[in-house]
């Protein structure tokens, strides 16, 4: 290791000499010492590719949108066909939502199948959560923005959602949309929303990584047969295992950004916003598509509502629901099952939020919510009793 | 520096060859079919007249045509009814619809387009037409009984290029335009979608290279 501070001529030492915590910082970030982790966990990297690469395309759309109900629609397509490489911007906005979303739910997904919520990451995994949280308001926003069909009548669902809630819903959102409806106030409202939270996000990231470092990556192999101890620095080895990982995202990106943009763009959002006239089927975007089925699955709006709120809000009691010493789902063949339900039943929510509300698409998203509130609230917590109990009386443990 | 600006000067008009690389092809022959017979019902308003500029590389000619609409090359095609009620009561009661993006929200998309406009027949046996009705088996709207009257007659227009102008061919061009229209950048997608998948494999390359050459050594 070079000692940046040897050095009084170059930039590094300058800086290093005006900000001391410089050195050790970059020692710890290069040195960071890694478990084997697999593949799964590159897909933070491709988190942050995707955050970076939204912000800038983000912040050159900013510059060429005007958040006016009669100004929107045509601010969009003054981008798409007139402002140069406008289109091209926009789209790696709108193909960013997707990939971003993707690797998000993988990354999740990941944190739940290999346990990555349990002490000491608690923080970690909550700070997660409440990033996913503002990921999902932050989407729902920015949907709204080019004011076409969709935009609105997505926004309209919402609205009515959150006017549910007893006693409070309506004066909430005659407030919060400025007491006009969905109209000029209601867009530069969700446009400042949008566009404040990228930044709230990103701060929050930082956190998270933050979090992440206090405490170092969990260890896959932990509780496997043969577990491997020998940690690897993140320098150089992750860093070229994440650029392999990040280089494969960026390929699938640009795969659906410029061959695929019908799978993006939906028809019938390049038709303006028309309050008079409802489309035939109103259908989220995909990734909120899992959580508009939890809406719909209750029979009461307000129950709907609860229902998709406590299925984020279960995840952060996660750490506590299950405190059994077992990380990795593979070696726990009760959670094993227990996820991989968890994952079909997310799965089948979202088909079933993009697909209008038939009989059977209602009763399997029912069958998903008890799916994933039975395994989370029922089936983690008993095993995790279980596993404790194993874990104090090893000779059991070793019959079982 | 200077090769950096260099470069990107290149691509740059490369780039803007790409997209204008239309000339008689079924585009440019569309946008004539639209100049003389679309618009003058129909509106495309999220296009401009400048934006034409990609197909007709004249540009005194585009601005000749906006300013017979009292309009310029910045300003929207918009439709040339002043108002929504005039345009319904011109055409039997419906709205001739605004183009922008037809060929992706209509139905059946631009195949339908295509065959619509030239499978417009007499009524058979028995169906009787009110006034401002035109039959046409293919529509989808109105049982057959469709409010647009036949925009195209064979021979009605002569191309610039020569090419005879029936009825099935003005039809095929004007749907390729109207594709163009709905996502005018479409061939410059396709070429620097090439150039970023193949940048993207090349460097997926290396650092798997790269990757492997440092996995090989020890941990110290």
């Amino acid at each position: 290791m070079t000692q940046p501070s040897s050095s009084n001529t170059n930039a590094t030492g300058w800086l290093t000499r005006r900000l001391p915590f410089l050195a050790p910082l970059h020692r710890h970030m290069t040195q960071f010492p890694m478990p084997p982790v697999n593949g799964w966990w590159g897909l933070g990297a491709c988190l942050i590719v995707a955050l970076c690469l939204m912000g800038l395309s983000g912040l050159f759309l900013a510059l060429n949108y005007t958040p006016d109900s009669q100004q929107a629609f045509s601010a969009i397509e003054e981008i798409q066909r007139r402002v140069p490489s406008g289109w091209l911007i926009r789209s790696i906005h709108t193909t960013g939502a997707t990939m971003l979303f993707a690797a998000l739910y993988l990354h999740v997904g990941r944190g739940l199948w290999y346990g990555s919520y349990k002490a000491p990451r608690e923080l970690v995994w909550l700070s997660g959560l409440v990033l996913l949280l503002l990921f999902m308001i932050t989407a729902f926003a920015g949907y709204v923005l080019p004011w076409g069909q969709m935009s609105y009548w997505g926004a309209t669902v919402i609205t009515h959602a959150v006017e549910a809630i007893p006693a409070i819903g309506k004066p909430l959102i005659n407030v919060l949309l400025g007491g006009e409806g969905l109209g000029t106030i209601a867009l530069h409202r969700f446009f400042v929303l949008h566009f404040a939270l990228g930044f709230i996000v990103l701060a929050i990231v930082g956190l998270h990584v933050v979090f992440l470092h206090g405490v170092g990556s969990s260890n896959p192999t932990a509780d496997s047969p043969q577990p491997v101890t020998q940690t690897r620095p993140f320098s150089p080895y992750y860093i070229s295992k994440d650029g392999v990982l990040v280089c494969v995202f960026l390929l699938i990106y640009a795969g659906l950004l410029f061959f695929l943009p019908d799978w993006i763009e939906k028809t019938s959002n390049i038709i303006p916003a028309n309050p008079l006239k409802t489309p035939s089927d109103i259908t989220p975007e995909w990734y909120l598509a899992p959580f508009y089925a939890m809406l719909r699955a209750v029979p009461s709006r307000l129950g709907g509502l609860i229902v998709a709120a406590f299925s984020v809000l279960v995840l952060f009691a996660l750490p506590w629901l299950d405190r059994s010493p077992r990380h990795n789902a593979t070696y726990r063949p009760t959670i094993r099952l227990g996820m991989t339900l968890v994952f079909i039943a997310f799965i089948t929510l979202g088909a079933a939020g993009v697909h209008s509300p038939t009989t059977l698409w209602l009763w399997l998203s029912r069958v998903g919510l008890i799916v994933w509130f039975g395994v989370f609230l029922i089936l983690l917590p008993l095993t995790a009793q279980r596993e404790r109990r194993l874990a104090r009386s090893p000779q059991e443990g070793s019959q079982s | 520096m200077k090769r950096l600006a260099l470069l990107s000067a290149l691509l740059i008009t490369g780039l803007s060859d790409v997209t204008s690389a239309h000339a008689d092809t079924a585009e440019q022959r569309g946008l004539f079919v639209f100049q003389h017979v679309c618009s003058s019902c129909h509106g495309m308003s999220q296009a401009h007249y400048g934006d034409m500029a990609a197909l007709n590389p004249s540009l005194p000619a585009l601005e000749e045509w906006s300013k017979q609409r009292h309009a310029d090359l910045n300003s929207p095609i918009a439709s040339p009814y002043p108002n929504e009620a005039v345009g319904k009561a011109a055409n039997g009661g419906d709205f001739p619809p605004d183009l922008s993006h037809i060929a992706r929200t209509i139905k059946g998309g631009p195949s339908y387009i295509e065959t619509m406009l030239h499978s417009y027949t007499a009524p058979p046996p028995g169906v009787v037409l009110a006034p401002h009705t035109y039959y046409n088996p293919v529509a989808l709207t109105h049982h057959h009984r469709f409010k647009m009257r036949p925009p195209l007659q064979d021979h009605m227009l002569s191309y610039p290029d020569g090419t005879e102008a029936t009825t099935a061919q003005m039809a095929h061009d004007v749907t390729a335009f109207l594709v163009w229209s709905d996502d005018a950048h479409k061939a410059s997608r396709t070429l620097i979608g090439s150039c970023v998948i193949a940048y993207l494999l090349i460097m997926l390359g290396l650092i798997l290279w790269f990757k492997r050459l440092i996995w090989q050594r020890k941990p110290h």
